[in-house]
């Protein structure tokens, strides 16, 4: 568990245990009536700056409600989620505005523009927030370089494989420089050997940015090298692994 | 097998009388290891600004393939691509990109949308990057012509197939590229979103944009004006159509 060189000292922002991102009560139901699923039954959790934490459970457990519910990309029923000590989700304006600065995503299914090349496509999360068009080309190539990929900063998505694509997703999740990102699934539309690189790029560069790192994931590796686990079980966390480091 | 570069654009002179799209004698083979396999066999066709072309065949006549030459995608083995003017077989990737960004637009079956962004963050992203200062109103306008504007502010999760194919064609056509490219982008639709998607379709070819569509689907076909049939890498057969309401 998370035994390689660069893993093993917790940075700094997680030895001092300062929270990140902390939820109470979450609350997300799907439907109505008879039909009503409960995805999220009163979720609390609180991730400190820098740690990596896996997000385990069977299928439809509310792993995804849950990380969609703590990026403001669904509202919960019910809950508060704070960033850095700050109540964000009575307000969806200053939700998605915290967000965009704090919080970046990664998804299984890349969520790349097709028509814009792999360098736009790292670059837009600057517009909006505002960085000069010369900085935002340099900030894009160097986290395009960070990730091995300068040499296709003009190509289009779809000329990539997946593992490219990826690589492209995990460079625009870290060009504004975040305090947590939060990664759906991010192997889970590549082959394993792929996936491994990815994973291992996805983590090396949280840790590197001492950037905190929330992943759903199936991938026992991928668990096995988080700092700590969060087991959901019917919308409910059950078993928080702590400290694994 | 990728052409010569060059960063020259290579316009050729009145470009404007000629095709907007010509596709001349393209071969494009697939090797991997000692297994060959031929995509496109001396594929020949030209496309005339204004006009909507639907070019159907089955799963694997070279259809994408060739759409993806149109676009800039793929290289060819062998033969001539020219679009709006430039020579695409011999350009190097930095004008590819400039072509692509400047006259064509994109839109595949699934996956055209950042997920965490609305509608009209969706929308308005290129324009941003491309430095236009209305790009939020402009956003709106587009989604609204599309007939989805009441669903600006929603995400693409939040919103059905045959809205999020709109929302993506907004977004494809957003820095006004002469020629939009789909590949069987009504392929997860339902018949009402088909119908939605190819009535948006109709109204941008009206108003003058360059359609060329892959598909397999007759019904998408129908509303063209003009049907090509691709087989085992050939076009076989060029047909007018009407532009058939469904």
């Amino acid at each position: 568990m998370a035994t390689r060189a660069d893993e093993m000292t917790p940075p700094p922002d997680a030895q001092a245990g300062r929270a990140v991102l902390a939820a109470t009560g979450l609350r997300k139901r799907y439907g109505r009536g008879d039909g009503a699923v409960d995805a999220l039954r009163g979720v609390d959790l609180e991730i400190r700056g820098g740690e990596i934490v896996a997000v385990m459970g069977p299928s439809g457990c509310g792993k995804t409600t849950l990380l969609h519910v703590l990026g403001g990309i669904e509202p919960a029923d019910a809950g508060e989620i704070s960033i850095d000590g700050t109540v964000v989700s009575r307000d969806e304006r200053r939700l998605a505005g915290l967000h965009r600065r704090t919080v970046t995503f990664v998804f299984q299914g890349f969520g790349l523009i097709p028509s814009l090349s792999a360098r736009e496509n790292v670059e837009f999360p600057l517009v909006a927030a505002g960085v000069p068009a010369g900085e935002r080309h340099r900030s894009s190539l160097a986290a395009l370089a960070d990730v091995g990929l300068v040499e296709w900063q003009h190509h289009l998505p779809e000329e990539m494989s997946g593992g490219q694509r990826q690589r492209v997703a995990i460079a625009r999740a870290l060009v504004p420089n975040p305090r947590l990102i939060l990664a759906d699934e991010p192997t889970g539309n590549l082959d394993v050997a792929t996936g491994e690189e990815v994973l291992d790029l996805l983590i090396t560069s949280a840790r590197r940015r001492r950037c905190a790192l929330v992943m759903v994931t199936h991938d026992p590796d991928a668990g096995a090298r988080a700092d700590r686990i969060l087991s959901l079980r019917d919308g409910v966390l059950v078993n928080h692994t702590e400290d694994l480091t | 097998m990728r052409a010569q570069t060059t960063s020259m654009p290579r316009a050729v002179p009145a470009a404007s009388l000629m095709p907007f799209v010509i596709v001349d004698d393209v071969f494009k083979v697939y090797r991997e290891g000692d297994v060959e396999t031929v995509a496109l066999r001396g594929a020949s066709m030209t496309v005339q600004r204004g006009e909507f072309v639907v070019i159907v065949g089955r799963s694997g006549s070279g259809k994408s393939t060739l759409l993806n030459i149109i676009g800039g995608l793929a290289d060819t083995t062998a033969g001539r691509v020219t679009v709006a003017g430039f020579d695409l077989a011999r350009s190097d990737e930095e004008l590819r990109a400039m072509v692509r960004s400047k006259h064509i637009g994109m839109v595949f079956q699934a996956d055209n949308l950042v997920p965490f962004l609305t509608a009209e963050e969706n929308v308005a992203l290129p324009m941003q990057l491309a430095g236009r200062a209305d790009a939020g109103r402009r956003a709106r306008h587009l989604l609204d012509e599309l007939g989805v504007g009441a669903r600006h502010g929603h995400r693409p999760e939040q919103l059905s197939g045959g809205e999020k194919q709109r929302v993506a064609i907004a977004t494809a056509i957003a820095n006004e590229p002469e020629l939009l490219l789909g590949d069987e982008l009504t392929g997860e639709l339902d018949t009402m979103n088909t119908d939605a998607v190819l009535d948006a379709l109709a109204a941008l070819n009206a108003r003058g944009m360059t359609l060329v569509i892959v598909t397999h689907n007759m019904r998408v076909a129908r509303r063209a004006t003009r049907i090509l049939h691709i087989k085992d890498g050939l076009i076989e057969e060029s047909e007018a159509a009407h532009g058939d309401k469904s």
